[in-house]
């Protein structure tokens, strides 16, 4: 099993007219169209041999521009966690919406009962910061409160993609487990008035040659981040020669990329981009 | 088929000014060799008394107790037994304190070899860094690990453990029966054990017997926890039938409180009655 | 205190990933306001001791207590359990972070915050009565003496020692000493309840009964109510919200569990519930998880040594007529 198996399992969807663009009546077409409808991050729980998957929607000027959708791999085993927190209640907290865990019940049973406030643990950080977070190395990370009681052993990284209209509609959290990585890499890049700069990155089975470190910067016209500000949408890039900008690797050991853009009212204020 | 230990027809009278009192009566038990009972019951019942006859440190009135085919009398280093304090001797370290017995159960074996027995127990319950700490700077959980690795290290034939984590806090507590549990998985011993606490009961033992309330106490219900070993707790907790067995527990001992508090009533109704038909 | 600049790196960054303080922003119209939380707790950081016998009890400690809320907060012995709450009553300052009652530093103890002991510290010379009315007359002296005593009465009620009230700590029972100290603390009117494992040193049956009482009391006055224990029971069955203090050194909170049953609650009807059940797995799991992880950490930093086992069988054909028992004679 490698993470290329992965890869026909990302889609995204332009919004035109209010409605998804390409049309269509797959499974993930059907799950974007439910995200759209409600503003909601969705899920869609795996059944019978199909994965589960996560449809993100991407808000610009507070109205629905696009929507990403990523599916589990299906695979036995643990291969890897989604979740979608929503606030809750007069306190400023998130609570589990719903979410898919595959064998890890425990840790299922441990999110299901816990709430985070904005601030506090990684959805709540996210909230907080508006932004897509990542928190790596589950089992030590400080700031990952659910880790240590829960499976952590069998959880490596972890990502917060917010989903922001006039306020927190939702919080897609991706985990991914060690013996099954989701994706190869998770970049978030701030976007400053010349270009984009590297807040924070995280891989597992990237060739050294194209990572990146926190604080690399693209230049505001250059590869798939200027593509992604300029259509204002998610994004999948299958170009080398797009997602490989400034890594000395060219992207060489990247087979795509998807890009999902966070707007703060019609400012774009950060894109998360996973590397498959 | 004979047991490992066979508790037969055991009882326990006391004489009284007002005439015999029986705590105990007609209890009968036998357990295979290897297996964990846990006896339950609510203070009072006669459960302490039952595993203090088959320690040898009280006199049994009727019928008899066998441990691997030998009749017990009194007490021996056969039997292993940790209270709930393990009454250590303060100014001496952890290993001192096993070694106390060791030397006397090993006379045969070299200092240094009954070093390391005691030195080997010490690092299974946990304190392998801490064997030349005093006695008296150890917590109250560390110190029950000594209680516990003093008794493992004679090699009793059986384990008799009287509430041997009820002092503990709960958390505490936890943490010792799964330090108990996986040193019996490497040393398979009879075990008899007291508790009241129900969960403890189930994710302990092979078989549960609960007692009846005293005076005349008997065997009352028993429960055979279904869950695989080596057990890991959160697999215990998350059974289907767990909760349904812990309640079964719990409504048994509450039925019983209910009934001493029935009799209690009833007693001093008699009592009332008495009175009234002297005045 | 020295901190090399290496280590403030460290704590820096560690400040930057597990809180992340909210900057503040205008309140969008329409929306109802966030409650201001009766007491805060901003990155706290503790320890005792300086150089190589130094160590850090507390860290990044980030909590809100919300008024009227009760907050149970679950550890392990030894995991600074005690300092935390010392810290909450003003008994001891943070070495860095900042505590806040009602947006206000904390700066020592206050009549504002009662707390209450595992160990009562009551007046041995004092009855139930006098132990009671000496706190009421040092916090409320404006009032009439009519009304204090009034006040003594009502409390002396409220936990059931109507009876003995005119007895001396030696002449009751470890509930009772307790249930004098809740009415002492509880007549003082603070605003907020800090309870260290009241009940801890009680027996199981004392402390069942005094933990439904506890229960009671705080349903009719639903104060805001901060409970240390070491019982995932306990907590359920009286708390709002549930934090673990995960095993210490260097102790820090885990997430915020919360405990959606109705109230009243009664701990007979809880054993029926299904959301009693997987919160209690859910909990005690959580914690039994920590507890290993943190077990397993120590043990990989320094390993003790492998001991083989002689082969030696006990001397059974001579026991000893003497017990070897774990008993004193």
């Amino acid at each position: 099993m490698t993470i290329d198996s992965l890869a026909p399992q990302v889609a995204t969807f332009s919004v035109v007219d209010g409605a998804l663009s390409p049309a269509g009546d797959t499974p993930h077409h059907k799950l974007a169209s439910r995200s759209l409808a409600t503003g909601y991050a969705e899920l869609l729980p795996a059944s019978k041999g199909e994965p589960a998957a996560v449809a993100i929607p991407v808000f610009k000027n507070n109205s629905p521009a696009s929507v990403a959708v990523i599916a589990l791999p299906a695979i036995e085993g643990v291969a890897g966690v989604i979740e979608i927190w929503e606030p809750v209640g007069p306190h400023n907290e998130v609570k589990l919406r719903c979410g898919e865990y595959g064998k890890l019940e425990r840790f299922a049973n441990v999110s299901s009962f816990v709430r985070f406030e904005k601030g506090m643990g990684l959805p709540g950080q996210s909230w907080a910061r508006g932004r897509s977070v990542i928190h790596s190395d589950l089992p030590n990370h400080p700031g990952f409160l659910r880790a240590a009681g829960a499976s952590a052993g069998q959880l490596m990284h972890a990502i917060a993609i917010p989903v922001v209209s006039d306020d927190l509609s939702s919080i897609a959290v991706l985990i991914t487990s060690r013996e099954q990585p989701l994706t190869r890499g998770v970049e978030v890049w701030k976007a400053q008035p010349d270009g984009f700069e590297l807040l924070d990155s995280v891989y597992q089975e990237l060739d050294i040659q194209d990572q990146l470190s926190s604080g690399a910067s693209i230049a505001v016209d250059e590869g798939w981040l200027a593509d992604v500000s300029n259509r204002g949408e998610a994004i999948i890039h299958e170009d080398k020669a797009t997602f490989g900008v400034s890594r000395s690797g060219n992207g060489s050991s990247i087979t795509r990329s998807l890009s999902i853009p966070g707007y703060h009212g019609n400012t774009l204020d950060h894109i998360t981009t996973l590397l498959f | 088929m004979a047991g490992y230990v066979e508790m037969y027809r055991l009882g326990k009278t006391y004489d009284t000014p007002k005439g015999p009192a029986v705590i105990v009566e007609d209890f009968n038990l036998n357990m295979t060799k290897g297996e964990y009972v846990c006896l339950l019951g609510h203070s009072g019942c006669g459960k302490s008394t039952v595993l203090s006859m088959v320690a040898g440190l009280n006199p049994i009135t009727e019928g008899g107790v066998v441990v691997a085919n030998h009749e017990i009398e009194g007490p021996g280093p056969d039997r292993g037994v940790v209270f709930q304090s393990p009454c250590l001797m303060p100014w001496m370290t952890a290993l001192e304190n096993v070694m106390l017995g060791v030397d006397q159960v090993y006379p045969h074996g070299t200092k240094s070899e009954r070093r390391d027995i005691a030195a080997y127990y010490l690092t299974l319950v946990g304190l392998g860094k801490n064997l030349d700490k005093k006695a008296s700077a150890l917590s109250q959980g560390m110190q029950q690990r000594v209680g516990i690795a003093r008794a493992f290290a004679l090699k009793p034939k059986m384990l008799l453990l009287d509430e041997p984590f009820g002092m503990l806090d709960s958390l505490t507590r936890m943490e010792l029966q799964e330090v108990l549990l996986e040193i019996l998985t490497k040393n398979k011993i009879t075990t008899l054990m007291i508790t009241h606490d129900v969960d403890e009961a189930l994710f302990m033992s092979d078989r549960v017997v609960i007692m009846t309330n005293g005076p005349r106490a008997r065997v009352g219900k028993i429960i055979i926890p279904p869950f695989e070993r080596p057990r890991v707790r959160a697999d215990v907790l998350d059974h289907p039938d767990y909760y349904d067995y812990r309640a079964e527990m719990i409504d048994f001992l509450e039925e019983q409180d209910h009934k001493k508090m029935k009799e209690n009533a009833a007693k001093l109704e008699a009592k009332k009655d008495q009175e009234a038909a002297t005045v | 205190m020295a901190f090399s600049p290496f280590n403030f790196l460290v704590f820096g960054s560690l400040f930057m990933s597990v809180a992340v303080l909210e900057e503040p922003k205008v309140a969008p119209s329409g929306k109802p306001a966030v409650p201001s939380p009766m007491l805060q707790l901003k990155q706290v950081y503790k320890g005792y001791g300086s150089g190589v016998t130094r160590t850090e009890v507390l860290q990044n400690i980030n909590l809100n207590v919300r008024e009227g809320e009760f907050l149970a907060v679950v550890g392990f012995s030894g995991s600074g359990k005690s300092t935390f709450m010392k810290m909450l009553a003003g008994l001891e300052n943070p070495d860095s972070g900042e505590i806040l009652m009602e947006d206000v530093p904390i700066r020592g103890p206050s009549p504002e915050r009662g707390l209450v002991f595992q160990n009562y510290s009551l007046l041995p010379w004092l009855t139930v009565r006098g132990n009671i009315a000496l706190s009421v007359n040092s916090v409320f002296p404006q009032w009439g003496k009519g009304e204090r005593a009034d006040h003594v009465e009502k409390f002396i009620e409220m936990v059931g020692l109507k009876h003995a009230a005119h007895r001396r700590p030696h002449e009751l029972s470890g509930g009772m000493r307790q249930r004098t100290s809740l009415a002492r603390t509880l007549a003082m009117k603070p605003k907020i309840l800090l309870l260290d494992e009241p009940l801890s040193a009680l027996d199981a049956l004392t402390r069942s009964v005094l933990q439904e009482e506890i229960l009671k009391i705080w349903e009719e006055e639903r104060q805001t109510c901060v409970m240390i224990t070491n019982d995932v029971d306990e907590a359920i069955l009286v708390a709002d919200r549930i934090v673990p203090l995960n095993p210490g050194p260097n102790a820090s909170l885990g997430p915020a569990f919360t405990v959606e049953l109705d109230r009243p609650r009664r701990a007979s009807e809880l054993n029926h519930n299904d959301t009693f059940k997987g919160l209690r797995n859910a909990v005690t799991n959580y914690l039994v998880a920590v507890r290993m992880k943190s077990r397993q950490d120590e043990a990989s930093e320094d390993e003790a040594p492998a001991i083989a086992l002689p082969d030696l069988e006990p001397k059974s054909m001579s026991l000893p007529r003497k017990a070897i028992l774990n008993s004193p004679a």
